[in-house]
């Protein structure tokens, strides 16, 4: 061919590609985006995908968590919608586990429904919050699969219980509004040996934080106010290893608290706090969700099995209105317990363990060996990541106004987590009727560091978002 | 110097020969499955995909079968001049979404087409400009053909929907009940009521979790 005409044509091309990237300027970018508009335009569109419901539900819990329950509903209400649809199952069956239509286990389908009813509340639509929230505690129901399950492992979704009892008070249904607040109180029935070898794993490592925890905070303290070094020098770092203390020990007023009390009418126990009379006299309701959810793995001889692992979450919370101590926060529901529960479906694990020992023992013959090994059985380790590990509830009567919340947290043996105090300011209290708050507490929530002080960290020795024990 | 054609032995080509086979097979499973396709349904045919306690069939059957009960009324077959009947609401009590004014209306409609006549509607969806109507008739607004008056309703009818859903594992009963009544609006007597039940099993499939 014509080098020349090799030549020209090389350039002509570079020409095109360098004239395509003089744009002119669209002007300064925008200081905010809206985190959900990215992850909202990549949603699957096809309700055929096998992901499209576990999409929508990651995308409404990032909604919700971000206070837009506008646009989680319509996500959340697209992936209700397919619950109910039978897809087809026969690659699953074939191959990998990972190649069925994710609805979620039983617990995530539950909060998916009480997710909706959470937000039709909210919105005033009780009849329809009840139709969630009664969808909630069937989906509940499904965890039980086996005769010799105890009935209660289906009847242990605390927080849909509260919710339905909440709708139905306000339906006017005194009679199911009563029941529904009792069996929130439900404790979800454990084996006592797993129970106990969980406390036990529970108090070690929690001892082995608090260690570790002193050694850490009294390093950071030291490294980060010594003026000499300017370089790392950040002001107003308070010494952590220097705060702590016990639940049962903890102060009824904070430093900087308000002269007058706004809490008016706070529960200490249970038994007070999930009763009609007192739900209805109270005016703000916190959902308080804490922690990380159970996350799954493969397991068995070819990874064929979906197992279930415990994240260690935090275990009690104590809220402060305005610097006065409001009482405790109640465990409504333990998604571990959820999972520990649940009973595994023996036709799906018979089928996965068959398909791995049959590749097993292909893989041994002849010609189809090399076959067997490019066989996915696999088990299906996708779950909805973006849950809580735990979800508390607090309601009071309060003043109303604009008011400071402050969440205090503390491990098993009730010794407190300062890293996870996280405060919340406007909280508002309507004049009539309640308000009605979801709150995510993060590990660090009230140390959120500037970047330049994050830079010093890092110089310092800190690793930047590092996984918390907790 | 011209090279030999080369071949597999006989062992390659058994072995290869059902791979390309299986292969073949697969992907024209494959491309059977990806074309989508729109056909028209028979209105009462079963939405067997479609999990759910009311299909488009029980829908229809519900609300055929209480228009029919309800022509059948002594107080409506009897009656000197066609008495005047007001929908009200149903209320859903059941667990799943319904829209519980297209229940109404589908009720309406069934009583409309086969009442002959013996029943008198009365449309207060839209009383407000009914009212305003004769407002501006009577101001001489609007021409008016003739001076009737609005009726009132001798009869309200209303209904409820419950139902009750029963979960082990994969198996669910659900069983629903559509209830629908027509009450005197003098007395407060109810003077008919009927009801459609249905009850349905699902057994969710063995990957369905």
């Amino acid at each position: 061919m014509n080098r020349r005409l090799i030549l020209a044509s090389v350039v002509g091309v570079a020409a095109l590609i360098a004239a395509a990237g003089c744009e002119p300027k669209r002007g300064r970018r925008p200081a905010w985006t809206n985190p959900l508009d990215p992850m909202e335009a990549n949603l699957l569109q096809d309700p055929n995908d096998i992901d499209y419901a576990l999409q929508r539900m990651e995308f409404g819990r990032q909604a919700i968590r971000l206070g837009s329950y506008t646009r989680a509903k319509p996500r959340l209400t697209e992936a209700f919608e397919q619950l109910e649809v039978e897809h087809d199952a026969t690659a699953a069956a074939l191959s990998s586990e990972r190649f069925k239509y994710y609805k979620g286990e039983t617990y995530e389908r539950a909060m998916l429904c009480t997710y909706l009813g959470i937000i039709e509340y909210q919105a005033g639509n009780y009849n329809d919050a009840r139709i969630f929230l009664s969808r909630a505690l069937s989906h509940d129901r499904g965890a039980v699969v086996h005769k010799n399950t105890p009935p209660e492992v289906g009847e242990d979704f605390g927080l849909a219980f509260y919710w339905i009892g909440k709708t139905y008070a306000k339906l006017g249904d005194a009679d199911n509004a009563g029941v529904a607040f009792r069996k929130a109180t439900t404790e979800t029935p454990r084996k006592e040996k797993d129970a106990a070898r969980e406390l036990k794993e529970d108090r070690k490592e929690a001892a082995e934080y608090q260690k570790k925890r002193a050694e850490g905070e009294q390093w950071a303290y030291q490294t980060f106010t010594d003026p000499e070094k300017e370089d790392l020098f950040i002001e107003g770092v308070v010494n952590l290893a220097e705060v702590g203390g016990n639940i049962d020990e903890a102060s009824k007023t904070l430093p900087g608290a308000s002269p007058e009390c706004p809490v008016l009418r706070a529960a200490e126990k249970p038994g007070e706090f999930f009763a009609s009379a007192y739900q209805a006299d109270c005016n703000l309701i916190l959902t308080i969700e804490l922690g990380r959810c159970p996350f799954k793995y493969l397991g068995g001889i070819g990874g064929e099995r979906t197992e279930f692992g415990r994240p260690r979450n935090p275990h009690a919370i104590r809220v402060y209105v305005d610097g006065h101590a409001a009482g405790p926060a109640f465990e409504a529901l333990d998604l571990w317990d959820q999972t520990a529960t649940q009973d595994r479906i023996d036709e799906k694990d018979a089928a996965q363990t068959g398909k791995a020992i049959f590749k097993e023992i292909l893989s041994h013959a002849p010609y189809a060996g090399s076959l067997a090994g490019h066989w996915d059985v696999s088990g299906d380790a996708r779950h909805w990541m973006s849950l809580p590990g735990k979800v508390y509830l607090f309601a009071a009567k309060a003043t109303p106004g604009p008011h400071t919340v402050r969440l205090e947290v503390f491990d098993v043996d009730g010794n407190r987590l300062p890293r996870w105090t996280n405060t919340y300011y406007g909280v508002g209290v309507p004049e009539r009727g309640e308000a009605c708050i979801l709150l995510n507490p993060r590990f660090d929530g009230d140390n959120r560091l500037p970047p330049e002080q994050v830079q010093k960290a890092i110089k310092g020795g800190v690793s930047p978002g590092a996984a918390y024990a907790f | 110097m011209q090279r030999s054609a080369r071949r597999l032995p006989p062992s390659g080509r058994i072995v290869l020969a059902p791979i390309g086979f299986v292969l073949a097979t697969a992907c024209l499973l494959a491309a059977c499955g990806c074309a989508g396709q729109t056909a028209r349904m028979d209105l009462d045919s079963e939405d067997d995909a479609l999990l759910g306690a009311m299909s488009s069939k029980d829908f229809r059957s519900a609300c055929f079968q209480m228009a029919q009960s309800l022509i059948r009324l002594p107080q409506i077959q009897r009656a000197s001049s066609p008495p005047t009947v007001a929908f009200t609401e149903v209320i859903n009590n059941s667990d799943e979404l319904l829209d519980t004014d297209a229940l109404l209306y589908k009720i309406r409609t069934e009583l409309i087409k086969n009442c002959g006549g013996k029943i008198t509607f009365l449309d207060r969806d839209i009383i407000d400009q009914i009212r305003a109507e004769r407002r501006d008739k009577d101001l001489g607004k609007v021409t008016a053909s003739s001076d009737r008056p609005v009726y009132g309703a001798d009869f309200f009818l209303s209904g409820r929907v419950e139902s009750i859903r029963r979960t082990r594992g994969r198996r669910q009963t659900q069983y629903m009940r559509l209830s629908v009544r027509l009450t005197d609006t003098a007395s407060s007597a109810i003077i008919w009521e009927d009801d459609y039940e249905l009850k349905k099993l699902v057994v969710r499939g063995t990957y369905d979790r």
